[in-house]
């Protein structure tokens, strides 16, 4: 062969053999399928169009994991140490929370005012924002632009809001919005829990590979919040710390693919004098699971091991113990709430636990708001700035009370 | 389907090739033109109709020309037409939103003009106006042969980014062309080089960019600014370049040769210059079929200067339906004139580097009309650039450099350090310097080296699709 035709020959193989792999290996059992933007025009259609066909062909080649390894790997090398909002620091992948979207954050932060006028009189309501891992370990994170001023958004929130609150914004550098933009609590008791975990950044607060918080992190802003909720926080070594799993990638790891650090240990704090949990009834639209523990031990050593804390999100979980308190905590929040009820469930006699954005209008009558002492809002903030469904749901909590 | 996607470099692009080679000679119009369809289809089904019916209609206009051509008079009537039906469509279908935003309708009524620009209008309403304008000319030779000029105006290679081929240039090669071990060795050199342009610099560049344009412009500082527009600047020419050569590529395996489209336009030492090395075939087409009819050679300075800022307003336009396109066309055409008018003797005299240094912070700061959509985010962009967003002068020399360079300035400078040099070099002409030196010394050690980057370039863009990348920079994915 003419050795002019090395190239195009190997070349035109390669693809051609790529592509007709992708077309003919076996399908993998295919993942939670990843929810779309709807497209506001045909332009946008079409380039989701584009992007799905590739985004089929891609994820049909053999050894597309080792591909898109390779391809981020060098992504790094070339355009610096973000991929896809994960910036992969020495130890640790952190998520790129990136600029607040002010109608979204305003909406949430209105449906909570709405909520509080209508229950704030008899209920004791309380509101917390988390910190992201980015907030937490900025002195780690690179100068990178299009970041968001965690701790100056959360003040803008609480605003003058009863404020149990030593929050301050100490760099200009990250891109603020004014305060107006996002809304102001009004009449609700914020909490924060950012200065505990700021106190404590050296230890483990988030894992290295997870969006998430550990439970060490959990406890750590539990202190904070029960303080805050006028009880006292139980002391760590009421707890015997569980380690049920040393080789936990989480999902920024699987995201980029790539390793920054050592894979993540998942801890378990069970409280050491006695088993207080009860029951655990997870909610499904109308239909009910029971368990006696919180944990789900069977979701471990498999990429949803974070549902380890109370299984698979679902609408509403209700957490019945053998404390003899009498009193009884409705807590909205998202996934950071969950590790959190490790400790919570010390101090409630139930806790209803809804995720609003899992939550549907069949599960209307599992909640009633006046029958509880407590109410705690706690979310992280991304999940904060992006999802509306705390303005498309609460206002429906608590209609058939009223009706 | 884009180029740089997984079904088109995977499976359309090494199949069509392979049918095509193994087609007999005498099919492979035929056999090209069904590629051309399937590839039209499978990017952009609804537009398919629009493609058929122009196709036909400069057909049947230019054999009328033919049929007429001892008659200047009666052959104008179908080149007149033929010139409108293309000129409508592609004022219509890629100019409408421009049109319409003079126009206050409710945002719903607009909703029925959203639909895409057919791909590849702004090439073939251009090739085809050319054709029947060289036929008119008797520039060309009737296309008689229905397969063979649907062929011409409906070839694959170039309907994402052109260059716009005038069917002059390709006459005899649509008749009867040669493919051989070295076209075909040649022509997968240019496509591998415009893939990896595209994948490793443009991409890369304009992500670039994307993060500087989402920052406040009025707290940018000068070298994120800089940065910024440089990310956009590298952008587009790989972007562009790289599609082109991977166009011609394509077109030379398959055994035609498309024009060069550009020249190391970041190497100008003046506007002009710079002008003669950007989207060449755009230029050429404008100046032949626009800018010539309208007046002769050695008119007056005064309309030799309005044809020169004329032509500039139609490249902008080109480009996108915007204002802000057609104001850099204006802004540039102008600017072109002035050097034209006053200053080409002074630069003439200046070093070579200062003519460089001159051309391109002009370019730089056309970029941002071109880029920016809003005109006071234009200037915002522009006190950034040149003051770093100081109060006054005496501010941004007394601010202890923090309106130069911040922290965000020097880590995006640290990020992206290494692919901005590949790009100053990549986009100049050292590297095919070296390669011309390294051919005088030893062929054999050149043609070497060819091979081993061609397989290296091979495997990377390869490794960079595979992995996901490749469709994530789609902004002039309609052309």
């Amino acid at each position: 062969m003419n050795k002019k035709m090395i190239s195009p020959v190997m070349g035109c193989v390669l693809s051609l053999t790529l592509g007709v792999l992708a077309l003919v290996w076996p399908q993998k059992p295919s993942a939670e399928p990843q929810a779309s933007v709807p497209a506001s025009s045909a332009l946008e259609l079409h380039k989701n169009k584009i992007s799905r066909w590739n985004q089929t062909l891609q994820n049909r080649l053999p050894g597309s994991q080792f591909f898109i390894q390779a391809n981020n790997h060098l992504s790094l090398l070339i355009s610096g140490p973000k991929i896809d909002q994960v910036f992969c620091l020495k130890d640790r992948l952190v998520e790129n929370i990136g600029a607040a979207n002010p109608i979204t954050a305003r909406r949430n932060t209105e449906a909570v005012n709405q909520f509080v006028s209508r229950y704030g009189e008899d209920i004791p309501i309380y509101f917390s924002l988390v910190p992201s891992a980015q907030e937490v370990y900025r002195e780690q994170m690179p100068d990178a632009p299009n970041v968001l001023d965690q701790t100056s958004f959360i003040t803008n929130i609480y605003g003058d809001s009863k404020q149990n609150t030593s929050l301050s914004s100490n760099n200009s550098a990250y891109s603020k919005t004014a305060a107006s933009d996002y809304g102001a609590l009004q009449d609700v008791s914020a909490i924060d829990v950012h200065t505990a975990l700021l106190a404590n950044q050296k230890q483990d607060l988030y894992y290295h590979t997870d969006s998430n918080w550990t439970s060490l992190g959990a406890y750590t802003a539990y202190g904070s919040l029960v303080t805050s909720m006028g009880l006292s926080a139980i002391s760590s070594d009421s707890f015997n710390i569980e380690h049920v799993q040393y080789d936990y990638l989480g999902n920024l790891y699987q995201k980029t693919l790539v390793r920054k650090g050592s894979p993540d240990r998942i801890d378990l704090y069970t409280y050491a004098p006695n088993t207080v949990i009860d029951r655990v009834i997870r909610y499904e639209g109308t239909k009910s699971q029971t368990s006696s523990s919180m944990y789900y031990y069977e979701t471990l050593n498999t990429p949803n091991a974070m549902d380890v804390f109370l299984g698979q999100d679902c609408g509403v979980t209700k957490i019945h113990t053998t404390i003899d308190t009498g009193q009884d905590l409705l807590l909205f929040g998202d996934e950071y709430a969950k590790p959190l009820l490790q400790f919570l469930s010390l101090h409630y006699r139930s806790i209803t636990f809804v995720n609003l954005s899992k939550y549907t209008d069949d599960q209307a009558s599992l909640i009633k708001p006046a029958d509880y002492d407590t109410i705690l809002f706690l979310y992280q903030v991304k999940n904060y700035i992006s999802d509306i469904s705390v303005a498309a749901r609460l206002p429906n909590i608590g209609e058939t009370e009223n009706s | 389907m884009v180029f740089s996607s997984i079904p088109f470099i995977f499976l359309f692009l090494p199949a069509a090739v392979l049918v095509y080679l193994l087609t007999p000679a005498r099919y492979r119009n035929l056999v090209l033109l069904l590629e051309n369809l399937v590839f039209y289809a499978c990017s952009a089904l609804p537009a398919l109709p629009v493609l058929a019916c122009l196709i036909v209609a400069d057909y049947l206009c230019g054999l009328s020309i033919y049929r007429y051509r001892r008659s200047k008079k009666r052959a104008r009537v179908p080149l007149i037409i033929g010139v409108c039906i293309n000129v409508i469509c592609l004022l219509f279908m890629k100019h409408k939103l421009f049109y319409f935003s003079f126009l206050t309708l409710p945002a719903e009524s607009k909703l029925g003009f959203d639909f895409l620009i057919p791909i590849g209008i702004s090439i073939y309403t251009l090739q085809g106006i050319s054709y029947l304008a060289d036929l008119y000319r008797n520039r060309v030779k009737v296309q008689r042969h229905f397969v063979s000029f649907a062929m011409y105006l409906s070839m694959f290679p170039q309907m994402i980014c052109g260059p716009i081929v005038r069917y002059s240039d390709i006459s005899e090669t649509v008749v009867s062309r040669q493919t051989n071990a070295n076209t075909i060795s040649k022509g997968y050199n240019l496509f591998i080089r415009g893939l990896a342009k595209k994948l490793v610099l443009a991409d890369t560049m304009l992500s670039l960019w994307k993060t500087v344009k989402e920052m406040d412009y009025a707290t940018l500082p000068v070298l994120t600014a800089w940065l910024g527009i440089l990310g956009f600047a590298f952008g587009i020419y790989f972007y562009f370049s790289g599609y082109t050569d991977m166009a011609r590529g394509i077109a030379k395996i398959l055994g035609f040769e498309f024009p060069m489209n550009f020249n190391s336009p970041y190497t100008a030492k003046s506007l002009t210059d710079f002008w003669r090395r950007w989207n060449i075939s755009l230029t050429v087409w404008c100046k032949s079929y626009v800018i010539s009819p309208l007046g002769k050679k050695h008119d007056s300075f005064l309309i030799t200067m309005f044809r020169l800022i004329l032509l500039w307003a139609l490249m902008g336009l080109w480009y996108g339906n915007g204002w802000n396109f057609l104001l850099w066309g204006l802004v540039l055409g102008v600017l072109i004139a002035v050097e034209q008018l006053f200053l080409s003797p002074l630069l003439e005299k200046l070093p070579i580097l200062i003519q460089r240094i001159y051309t391109i912070v002009i370019v730089l700061c056309a970029w941002v009309i071109f880029e920016i959509k809003d005109v006071t985010q234009v200037w915002a962009y522009y006190k950034a650039m040149f003051t770093g967003n100081a109060g006054s002068w005496g501010e941004l020399f007394a601010g202890g450099g923090s309106f130069f360079a911040d922290g965000t300035s020097l880590y995006l400078l640290g990020c992206y350090a290494v692919i901005l040099l590949i790009c100053i070099l990549g986009s100049g002409s050292l590297i095919h310097n070296l390669g011309l030196k390294c051919e005088q010394r030893s062929s054999r050690a050149a043609l070497g080296l060819r091979i081993a980057s061609e397989i290296v370039l091979t495997l990377l863009c390869l490794l960079i699709l595979a992995g996901g990348a490749g469709i994530g920079t789609t902004f002039f994915v309609h052309f």
